[in-house]
């Protein structure tokens, strides 16, 4: 599976099979709505092998949260803080994934798991 | 001149013979032998020099510092030092400005003693410092771990947390010597404890006008001076010296 953020050349996740991935939220403001969006690339090895009848997959999810600012320490500055979570998938013609569950709404933790994808 | 060397060499003989190897000596004092040494007392006002001079060198830092002492007695004085100071510190992720001003009170003790009727001083003193000023954060970079997007948030709008206060208390120690009459130059060292502090929200003190750079391990901090002060004298008061020979 490849991961990029859309109209992002940079792979997040390139050409891997994995049950968890780490995606990285984009702030462009703070206290307001923000959306990043995310291609899900299936299969992109279809898209090169000999049959033509098997293709990659692509599907679409988008993010929004509220992006905030805490103070960390005089060497490190600030991070940030995600709270308001909601996530969608874009409907197109063959969507694999089937639906997606925000578990966590507020995101100050890297490690714990905030949204569920099922396909 | 003359005098800061006599004075130097007696702070060379003091250390190296031990005042009891005089005392050892002396059979009996007679009454009639005590000289009568005037000393001054009045009001020594001063300014500190290395801040003004690092205020012209530095481009993060102005500030200026008045210092006041006057005695009480022989070997006591009421001193305070008032000032203002304005510094930047900048690091890859912060960009913060301090402005304030700061009122220290306290004494001051000299330790030494002084030969004839010179009036230099090795002193120790405790002073209690107050400080208002703002923090201002002029602009920050998010910390982050991940480099998937080219520039981190960055913010340029200027947030400025005023009207914060603090309050400490100081250990000096430090020395004036009297080069012509009446004027004196002088070094002192500081070793700060803080008592209170107005935090901003969400952000934190970096530098206290009179304090100097907080430090994330404590409520320490440490400072020194270099300063010039004129004493203008009021007064004089006998001081005996009994001759031991």
């Amino acid at each position: 599976m490849d991961v990029t953020a859309e109209g992002n050349p940079k792979y997040i996740v390139n050409d891997k099979t994995t049950d968890s991935i780490v995606l990285p939220l984009r702030v462009d403001a703070l206290d307001i709505l923000n959306t990043s969006r995310f291609v899900l690339t299936k299969d992109r090895d279809y898209d090169t092998d000999d049959d033509p009848n098997t293709v990659s997959n692509a599907d679409i999810i988008e993010v929004k949260y509220t992006p905030e600012l805490i103070y960390v320490s005089r060497a490190c500055g600030y991070k940030s803080v995600f709270n308001n979570l909601s996530a969608t998938r874009e409907t197109d013609l063959s969507n694999w994934i089937i639906d997606i569950q925000v578990i966590k709404d507020t995101i100050n933790n890297e490690n714990a798991a905030h949204i569920n994808i099922y396909h | 001149m003359q005098r800061i060397s006599i004075f130097i060499i007696s702070l060379i003989i003091l250390m190296v013979f031990p005042e009891t190897s005089f005392s050892q000596e002396v059979q009996e004092k007679n009454a009639n032998d005590t000289i009568i040494i005037k000393q001054k007392y009045g009001l020594r006002l001063g300014g500190d020099i290395g801040r003004l001079v690092r205020s012209f060198i530095d481009d993060d830092y102005k500030g200026f510092e008045i210092t006041a002492d006057y005695r009480l007695t022989q070997k006591l004085y009421l001193a305070g030092e008032l000032g203002t100071e304005e510094n930047s510190i900048r690091n890859d992720y912060l960009d913060v400005t301090a402005k304030g001003s700061y009122f220290k009170a306290g004494i001051d003790y000299n330790l030494y003693r002084n030969w004839l009727d010179m009036e230099n001083l090795i002193y120790t003193g405790l002073r209690v410092g107050v400080s208002t000023f703002s923090q201002n954060l002029n602009s920050y970079k998010i910390y982050t771990t991940d480099q998937y997007y080219d520039t981190p948030f960055t913010s340029t709008d200027l947030q400025e947390y005023k009207g914060l206060s603090a309050i400490w208390a100081e250990l000096v120690i430090g020395i004036k010597a009297e080069i012509v009459t009446n004027l004196f130059i002088g070094f002192n060292a500081q070793l700060k404890g803080l008592v209170a502090e107005d935090q901003p929200t969400n952000f934190e003190n970096l530098f206290i006008p009179g304090f100097n750079k907080t430090f994330d391990s404590g409520r320490f901090g440490f400072g020194f001076g270099y300063n010039v002060s004129y004493l203008i004298p009021i007064y004089k008061k006998n001081k005996k010296i009994a001759i031991e020979d």
